[in-house]
């Protein structure tokens, strides 16, 4: 084993360990606390000696179980990994900081009492593992695999933490089937594939379906493998969660952005050592991309709508998280037809704007939860580094600040002109409209003024600077809006 | 000692060890000599694997006459690898069940069931051993004198009225066994299996309508001997503790006994030329397997019985052992062995896990296993692994074999078929797993603490437990040697 595969095992190891760690611990709060944050800093100290031992040049990689040449669970490293790690190394560490403070206010002022801090430390330390182990896979077969995992992780989770009547809709049980159907169907690309191919292993020089002449199997293909990671989303999956009461929203995010960010480095994978981006561009063009546009723009509009239209603030931010994804998957699309790579550059905006908005919401529940009057009415005078930090979240997926927000769109409206695709072009300005309402609706009350009793006021304002200087609380989601600001200027490069 | 010495050792230190239950019948000694001699059997059957696979056949033939017993042999790579799972499978229901037929034996009678059980296991061996249909026909007999006599020691009035009627059953069965096995051996002259299948193609020439009737009631009387399954299904639910123990031998033994009889005839009596030169024999077994995976995944969909649970996923690797050897392709039969591995091995230990819940907590139900859970967490470890083996993550055995049915399977041709019932049957797994998950994860309130697991039990059920998991991780950890032994078997078998 050279250094850097080392340091591999080392980075596929540190999540497990935590998790671990957190079992072993459970009774210690400040061993928990300790762990949470040591593990990410460790896990990205890691990953910089990587960086810095990564040769180019070598095979990096690890073979844990092999039942033949071709089928096996290993893992590597690779530049285009690495970056996804790095990315998911700052999520990580970000989310720790905040995980920490939210989960001793839970306990404080019994927030959400369906949460236990040891059981949901638990429940992401292994998210953390299961998306770890994703990333580094060295084939489909090890995606798959922890694909699985992270599905039954899904229902586990559902079970553990939505209340026992929603696990009794017909809703919930149709989603964790479809998402079965998922992994099904994953399993069946992945046989075709090796039947076209003969390997599954990723490789940076070629494409594993670069010997496909038949643009039909090439379609067809590429149809399952979009049905095997989206099918839940793309086909109004999000409407099936209506009757369910959003009381753990905030953590049922937690675990949909990680779900979210599995789907779009496999979408990565799929595009770039799949399918290669030449390919995939020829084939677009070649038969139509129209049915595509169709199914995004369905859902994108409809989730937007739903989102506006929401009974309250949190099932509005469900659908949006859901509108933001589907417009994340047809950007990524129009540049793949483009044959342009930015997916990692969208991958980061989606994630860090979505963190952005749902820590900024927990702010302001975590601050109605403590008052009497739970309308959101004024909030901005209660609450201003809050409003603010969502104010900017908004405006940078609306893409009118300095963010990365910003420079995406911008991109989109070059590659649209220069591809002259006129209906993506219409689709993506109706959505921004859309988000634009939806944020004067949300917003709009938050400036209006409220006579309320100059006591209770009083008394609502302490506890509003509380939430609104506490540093665990804020610190997270401003770094998240500093680093979105910053990465306009490093990413171009 | 040589390779041959062992091979004799295997087929007679069952024999001679009965007899030494019989003669020492003092406290746990006919115990501890049956134990040892399955534990001294598996390591045996492991210490020559290498060598088989290396010479593919090992046969000692003396051409004695028409019946040798068991002084003439021929072990090849069919015969050796159920003849492992047989043994291991022995040595699990030999530790397992120790406590239910202590409480159900008087003591006189335990060196007689163990003599008895060792009997059996020599049967078994000596099926797995020889290549003379007559010889076969004489082990089968002595497996079934051996089967029914540890029914005898049950004294349950349902039990024995099943006994009797699976008596005249087999009679009848092995009846036509006989008669199917003498009309070969009078029409080739011939007793080995061998020379038999050089005269086949001869035969089916000059008249093959008196060769299908032959092989159609080979086929019945198997199935009525070896695949029981109406037996099982029946008992399932009896409060005897002998029941359990007889059910697992149904189940688990007779079934792989079965299969490899199944394997026997096809692919070394009659041969693939006669067999799979028209479409009829494949069809008949395409929609066999068909109708009994999807009467499986029927079953299997509405099921919280973990006992009930267990006997339809049988049933479903069982579909879909016959839909491979229906494509009758090397991978195809790759995929069987994985499928009788997992049938062998996990299904096995979701069996015996339900008769532990039913010991201890009156019934089998999933629902119970949150309890379990809050009480023995050594215990209920096995289980929570084996979720991803059920649910056939990436390079387990259930995955293997969904692999390379599946590769075999993916053309625009009838076997996709299969992929269908792959598919429905992957998404009953994965259901089934999603309600052991609430199980084990939701506290059932009408549930009322039942009496803890007594610990002189626990010990052997912990040994059992692990011993299985074990099996089971190593085979999935040793993938890579495991692909090629499937491939082997299957190439040789194709051959």
């Amino acid at each position: 084993m050279n250094k850097t595969e080392i340091l591999l095992l080392i980075i596929l190891l540190i999540p497990l360990v935590n998790c671990l760690a957190i079992r072993f611990y459970q009774n210690s709060d400040q061993i928990l606390n300790f762990l949470i944050t040591a593990a990410p800093i460790l896990f990205l100290s890691s990953l910089a000696g990587l960086y810095q031992s990564f040769n180019y040049q070598e095979y990096n990689n690890i073979d844990f179980i092999r039942a033949n040449s071709n089928l096996a669970i290993s893992f590597f490293i690779d530049s285009s990994n690495l970056k996804f790690l790095f990315l998911f190394g700052f999520i990580w560490l970000i989310f720790s900081f905040y995980l920490r403070r939210f989960l001793q206010l839970n306990k404080e002022i019994k927030f959400n009492s369906v949460i236990q801090s040891f059981e949901f430390q638990m429940f992401f330390a292994i998210l953390i593992s299961l998306i770890n182990f994703i990333i580094t896979a060295k084939n489909l077969l090890t995606i798959l695999f922890f694909y699985n995992c992270l599905i039954i992780w899904y229902h586990f989770f559902a079970v553990k933490f939505l209340y026992k009547k929603e696990l009794k809709n017909s809703g919930t049980i149709i989603c964790n089937f479809t998402l079965y159907l998922q992994s099904i169907l994953l399993f069946l690309a992945i046989i075709i594939t090796y039947k076209f191919s003969n390997h599954l292993e990723f490789n940076s020089k070629t494409t594993i379906l670069a010997n496909i002449e038949n643009t039909n199997h090439y379609l067809a293909l590429l149809l399952l493998y979009f049905a095997s990671l989206f099918l839940l989303n793309l086909f109004c999956g999000y409407l099936l969660y209506r009757n369910i009461n959003f009381s753990p929203l905030e953590i049922f995010i937690f675990f949909a952005l990680g779900l979210g960010l599995v789907q779009i480095f496999i979408f990565d994978k799929l595009l770039t050592q799949i399918f290669g981006l030449t390919m995939f561009s020829a084939v677009i063009k070649a038969v139509t991309s129209q049915y595509f546009y169709y199914i995004f723009s369905f859902n994108m509009l409809l989730t937007a709508i739903l989102a506006i239209f929401a009974r309250n603030l949190k099932s509005s931010f469900f659908y949006l998280f859901f509108n933001q994804l589907i417009y994340a998957l047809l950007v990524i699309f129009i540049f793949a037809q483009a044959k342009i790579d930015k997916i990692f550059m969208i991958t980061i905006n989606f994630l860090l704007s979505q963190l952005l908005v749902f820590f900024t919401l927990a702010n302001i529940i975590i601050f109605l939860k403590q008052v009497k009057n739970k309308e959101i009415t004024a909030l901005f005078y209660k609450l201003k580094i809050t409003t603010i930090l969502m104010i900017f979240a908004f405006l940078n997926m609306i893409g009118i600040v300095p963010g990365l927000g910003l420079l995406e769109k911008f991109l989109l409206i070059k590659t649209l002109f220069d591809q002259q695709l006129s209906s993506p072009i219409i689709i993506l300005t109706c959505n921004q409209l859309l988000l634009i309402i939806f944020a004067i609706r949300l917003f709009h009350p938050m400036f209006l003024k409220n006579n309320q009793n100059p006591n209770l006021e009083q008394q609502e304002t302490s506890l509003a600077k509380d939430t609104d200087l506490d540093s665990g609380l804020i610190l997270p989601p401003s770094i998240i809006a500093l680093t979105l600001i910053l990465l306009l200027f490093f990413i171009p490069k | 000692m040589n390779l041959i010495s062992n091979i004799y050792l295997i087929i007679f230190l069952p024999l001679i060890s009965s007899l030494c239950c019989l003669l020492f019948k003092k406290k746990r000694l006919p115990f501890l000599i049956a134990l040892g001699t399955v534990t001294s059997l598996l390591f045996l059957v492991i210490k020559i694997l290498p060598e088989i696979f290396h010479h593919k056949i090992i046969a000692n033939d003396f051409a004695l006459s028409a019946i040798s017993i068991a002084l003439e042999f021929k072990l090849d790579l069919l015969g050796i690898f159920f003849l492992l799972l047989v043994i291991f499978t022995k040595l699990i229901i030999l530790l397992y069940y120790r406590s239910d037929i202590n409480q159900t034996l008087i003591n006189s009678n335990t060196p007689v069931f163990y003599g008895v059980f060792l009997l059996h296991l020599f049967s078994v061996i000596g099926i797995f051993t020889t290549n003379n249909i007559l010889n076969l026909y004489l082990f089968i007999e002595i497996y079934s004198f051996a089967f029914l006599a540890n029914f005898a020691i049950t004294k349950d009035f349902n039990l024995s009225k099943l006994k009797f009627r699976y008596y005249c059953f087999l009679v009848t069965a092995k009846l036509i066994i006989l008669f199917a096995f003498l009309t070969i051996f009078l029409s080739c002259q011939e007793s080995s299996f061998d020379k038999i299948i050089t005269l086949i193609p001869i035969l089916s020439k000059t008249n093959w309508q008196f060769l299908a009737i032959i092989f159609t009631l080979i086929s019945l009387s198997i199935t009525a001997s070896f695949f029981p399954f109406w037996l099982y299904f029946k008992k399932i639910h009896s409060p005897q503790l002998i029941a359990d123990f007889l059910a697992f031998d149904t189940l688990f033994v007779k079934t792989n006994i079965g299969i490899y009889l199944v394997l026997r005839f096809i692919y070394f009596l009659f041969g693939q030329d006669f067999l799979f030169s028209t479409p009829i024999f494949p069809l008949a077994l395409g929609l066999i397997s068909l109708a009994l995976i999807f009467y499986s995944i029927f079953k299997l969909s509405n099921q919280k019985h973990l006992k009930s649970i267990a006997s339809y996923l049988c049933l479903n690797n069982f579909g879909f052992i016959i839909a491979a050897i229906a494509i009758n392709k090397i991978e195809a039969l790759q995929a069987a062995f994985f499928y009788i591995i997992n049938f062998s091995l996990i299904n096995i230990f979701i069996f015996i896990f339900a008769t532990f819940l039913k010991r201890n907590y009156q019934t089998s139900s999933i629902l119970k296993l949150a309890n379990v859970r809050k009480d023995h967490f050594l215990l209920i470890l096995p289980l929570k692994i084996i979720i991803f083996f059920i649910a056939g993550f990436p390079l387990t055995i259930l995955f293997l074999a969904n692999w390379h049915l599946a590769t075999i399977s993916l053309n625009f041709g009838p076997e996709l078929i299969f992929v269908i019932a792959l598919i429905f049957s992957i998404l009953v797994q994965m259901n089934l797993v999603t309600k052991l998950i609430k199980a084990f994860y939701f506290d059932q309130p009408q549930i009322k603490q039942t009496k803890q697991v007594e610990s002189k039990n626990h010990f052997l059920y912990l040994i059992s437990f692990w011993i299985i998991i074990i099996a089971i991780i190593y085979l999935s950890l040793g993938a890579n040697s495991l692909n090629e032994l499937t491939l082997q078997i299957a190439n040789y078998i194709i051959s």
